[in-house]
């Protein structure tokens, strides 16, 4: 596999902790670029990032596996296309606490609809110990509506076994024979 | 400020707080946090107050009942009352802690500037502070590495002895900060049970998968149980009824009492899937009127969400408890419902993280999710021991996750065997999770 191919992306909407989720599985401080909210980002969290995410895995021998963050406001869509150019999978995250998660879900999955097509998925849910419903099948259904399969856990973004299983489940989907 | 000498740990009294606040913060000075504060029910005694600024008509008593104690507001928002230390929520061990440390540090700092001698200049300055309006502090609340902002500014020589001293105080206050950070885990305390908790040995963990899927099985000889002649079968029961009338249902297993509260995926029970009592309590069969089940009314479901504010420990995640449950009645068997010579498919994945995980568990999950297999279609595919399957399948029918599906010859998502995937996957199974 060529070296540009060893990238997973993280997206999802505002606050829905892409951040705190790369902070917990990478081995190095993340980069992040990060800014003061001004918009209405503001009325969730007080800083938000304005171009991208960024930490790694090593893997020994100078491999590595780079995670990129994608900013979560839509007016940054034109670097999602960027950032998941040679993406092995996508991480998107959804915050149970917004006001229509079906709606979030169904945006990021449109807007990476061609790189969901030929990689793989896996969907992480944060909040939600703060606020049900909606519940995890709530989120399944609204997946089948959508068409597409993909595992779906509840995820603590600042829980590094929580994002290290997320990340299972994405590199199982894409072989569930992988040898340890 | 008050004239007292703080010191850990700091006394708190909890004013205007909502129950879910008082529960964490409850179950955070029961535990990491008991070298930082310690409760108390009178307020003359504390040495300053906690507010919950969302809570209603906390402002109203907030005004009413102010003092110079220190007072750290918990709010959504930063909060317009003056003198209080605000802390975000979600409230987090970290942002407490560090309200801890700089409430203390104030202290500390404004008694020795009260036991140096000053000039007058100085006191009328003070003087003057005090009566500055003092607004809420806030605190950060995530660590994060920036991308260095250029320097456009040329580098000023500080030459006053002012600026020295100013900037000696900074670097200090850094490095308390910094120290700060670094004692602080950055792991989220779990509030709830949901996993098993961490094994000792290698030895061990294997016990427990025995106890969950039990012994290697590479035969093709699977042993069929029926889920209604055990706890398991009352557990979905209750479970369903409490989906259905989002109410809180209570299982009473004498001399046990279990309450499931759907909307709230819990179960809150004081015997947890981790005892030993519990596996046993599992894999006895029940007689008939041995366990009931019982719908709870508005004012007894009222006095179970007081109980689970003050027992958080008792708190298990609904899927944690039920699939260990099935999994430790089961023990490798096949419920009677499910037929060996059967294709089904797993619609969805099980939620991974909150489940109690055993070998191979999420590699079924993998191969089987919107595919149709036999359980010994998958045992052969995955090379594993059958009993790892039929354990899943188990569990996962305890949730409705597996339905019938056609025969089907396909070899989708097989032999992909890409290096950086399976390094990934070593090096994510081998750290720790």
């Amino acid at each position: 596999m060529s070296q540009i191919n060893r990238k997973i992306i993280f997206t999802g909407p505002v606050g829905s902790g892409k951040t705190t989720a790369i902070n917990s599985i990478s081995d190095i401080d993340i980069v992040s670029t990060n800014k003061t909210a001004t918009d209405m980002t503001k009325d969730r969290k007080r800083n938000t990032t304005v171009a991208m995410d960024y930490g790694i895995i090593k893997l020994g021998n100078d491999e590595k596996v780079h995670l990129y963050g994608t900013p979560g406001q839509q007016r940054f869509d034109f670097m999602w296309s960027i950032l998941s150019k040679g993406g092995i999978g996508l991480v998107l995250l959804l915050d149970n606490t917004r006001k229509d998660p079906f709606h979030d879900m169904r945006f990021y999955i449109n807007s990476f609809k061609e790189f969901i097509e030929t990689h793989q998925l896996v969907i992480g849910i944060t909040q939600i110990d703060k606020q049900r419903p909606p519940h995890l099948d709530d989120y399944q259904n609204w997946l089948d509506q959508l068409g597409y399969k993909a595992p779906i856990f509840e995820v603590d973004a600042r829980s590094r076994e929580d994002v290290s299983l997320l990340l299972q489940g994405l590199l199982l989907s894409l072989d569930p024979g992988i040898s340890e | 400020m008050n004239n007292m000498n703080l010191q850990f740990p700091l006394k708190i009294s909890l004013d205007s707080i909502s129950p879910h606040s008082q529960a964490i913060l409850e179950f955070f000075i029961k535990n990491s946090g008991h070298h930082y504060f310690s409760l108390t029910r009178e307020r003359a005694l504390a040495d300053l107050h906690i507010i919950d600024l969302d809570y209603p008509s906390s402002k109203q008593q907030w005004e009413k009942n102010k003092d110079d104690k220190p007072c750290i507001a918990l709010a959504m928002k930063k909060p317009t009352e003056e003198g209080v230390l605000w802390v975000a929520k979600p409230i987090t061990a970290k942002a407490l802690i560090v309200a801890a440390q700089s409430i203390v540090s104030e202290n500390k700092e404004s008694t020795e500037q009260r036991q140096l001698p000053t000039s007058e200049a100085e006191k009328t300055q003070r003087s003057e502070e005090k009566v500055q309006p003092s607004k809420p502090v806030e605190l950060a609340q995530q660590k994060t590495a920036t991308i260095p902002q250029r320097q456009d500014q040329p580098e000023s020589k500080i030459d006053s002895k002012a600026e020295s001293i100013k900037s000696s105080a900074t670097k200090k206050e850094a490095k308390r900060k910094e120290k700060a950070e670094r004692e602080i885990p950055q792991e989220p305390e779990h509030l709830i049970n949901r996993s098993h908790p961490p094994f000792t040995s290698a030895e061990q963990a294997q016990q427990r998968w025995n106890l969950l899927c039990g012994k290697e099985n590479n035969t093709n000889n699977i042993i069929t149980y029926q889920p209604n002649n055990y706890f398991l079968g009352s557990l979905l029961a209750a479970n369903n009824l409490s989906q259905r009338t989002n109410q809180v249902v209570q299982i009473k297993y004498e001399p046990h009492q279990f309450y499931i509260l759907y909307n709230d995926c819990l179960i809150f029970s004081p015997l947890t899937p981790s005892e030993e009592s519990f596996t046993t309590l599992c894999q006895q069969e029940v007689k008939p009127g041995q366990i009931n089940l019982h719908l709870l009314n508005t004012d007894e479901s009222n006095k179970v969400k007081q109980k689970i504010t003050t027992h958080r420990e008792y708190c298990n995640h609904l899927e944690y408890f039920i699939w260990t449950t099935s999994l430790l009645t089961s023990q490798g068997r096949l419920a009677t419902t499910i037929k060996p010579k059967q294709t089904y498919r797993l619609k969805y994945w099980p939620d991974f993280t909150r489940i109690e995980s055993f070998p191979f568990s999420m590699k079924i999950a993998a191969l089987w999710h919107d595919q149709n297999y036999t359980l010994q279609q998958i045992a052969e595919r995955l090379e594993i021991p059958i009993n790892y399957v039929t354990a899943f399948a188990d569990a996962a029918n305890s949730f409705n996750l597996i339905e019938k599906g056609k025969a089907t010859t396909g070899t989708t998502k097989q032999g992909k065997k890409i290096g950086i995937i399976a390094r990934l996957f070593g090096k994510l199974t081998n750290s720790g999770t």
